[in-house]
């Protein structure tokens, strides 16, 4: 059994998986605080030093598609924040020296779904970029959305790594009572 | 699975005489499992018929210990 403290790669891990929810989280709450802003602003509830956006210079639509595609995002680091404490745990099972369990291999399978997830939000998102930027003025509205397939790759690894962990769970159960 | 919990269908119709063999050659569990290079907890596990599998180089060892041959050690009851 290999303690995360006294292996340099599950410390830096661990670590790590625990700085980035916590800048996930900052990011969800960052941006809730902008969606509440742009819309308290536009509907004249803030004082013009604090508004984000004049409401002369944003038209309803262009309001609501930016407003949507913030929610779009904080849906998505939500997924990522989930994603992220699977893997911790999942950290744990190592530093405990028994990572093939079936508990390990489920959530590999929902890490696979939440990748899945977060490459569909950021389809959504993409595609009302892409729709907003067509349809409003530059000056209004943008939106700036990379679109790739590494989602839907992660997730397909995922998937087949969740396959690997459940026969090696089997195994190891078939060890188990071997002497 | 708890080793101690098997269930129903992996209940197993060999018989383990290890009791009887220590009982013969005078010899303790703990002795036997430091001679055989074998934790307690799994000869225990095989005295007392809970084992799924036994490794040829552990029933090659017991044997050496014990003086015995494997139909000595296994035997095998049919409903």
């Amino acid at each position: 059994m290999q303690s995360a403290a006294k292996d340099p790669l599950l410390m830096i891990a661990k670590i790590g998986t625990i700085i980035v929810r916590i800048l996930l989280v900052i990011g969800q709450i960052g941006l809730g605080i902008a969606i509440a802003m742009m819309l308290l602003g536009t509907l004249g509830y803030l004082p013009d030093e604090v508004t984000v956006v004049p409401d002369s210079d944003l038209s309803s639509l262009g309001l609501w598609l930016g407003v949507l595609a913030m929610i779009a995002l904080i849906v998505s680091l939500g997924l990522m924040y989930d994603f992220v404490r699977l893997l911790a745990r999942m950290i744990d099972t190592v530093a405990d020296g028994d990572p093939f369990v079936m508990a390990n291999a489920a959530r590999l399978t929902r890490m696979a779904w939440l990748s899945l997830g977060a490459w569909l939000v950021g389809w959504v998102a993409n595609a009302l970029g892409k729709w907003g930027e067509a349809h409003r003025p530059p000056s209004e509205f943008r939106l700036d959305v990379e679109f790739s397939l590494t989602g839907v790759g992660i997730a397909i690894l995922l998937f087949i790594l969740a396959r690997v962990f459940r026969e090696g769970a089997k195994m190891r159960e078939e060890l188990e009572g071997t002497v | 699975m708890p080793k101690d919990d098997i269930p129903e269908t992996d209940t197993t119709r060999i018989v383990v005489k290890l009791d009887d063999l220590l009982h013969e050659r005078r010899m303790t569990l703990t002795e036997l499992a430091e001679r055989v290079d074998l934790t307690l907890a799994n000869l225990s596990i095989l005295k007392t018929g809970k084992a799924r599998a036994i490794r040829f180089s552990t029933l090659e060892a017991i044997c050496r210990e014990l003086d015995c041959q494997p139909g000595d050690l296994l035997g095998y009851q049919p409903d």
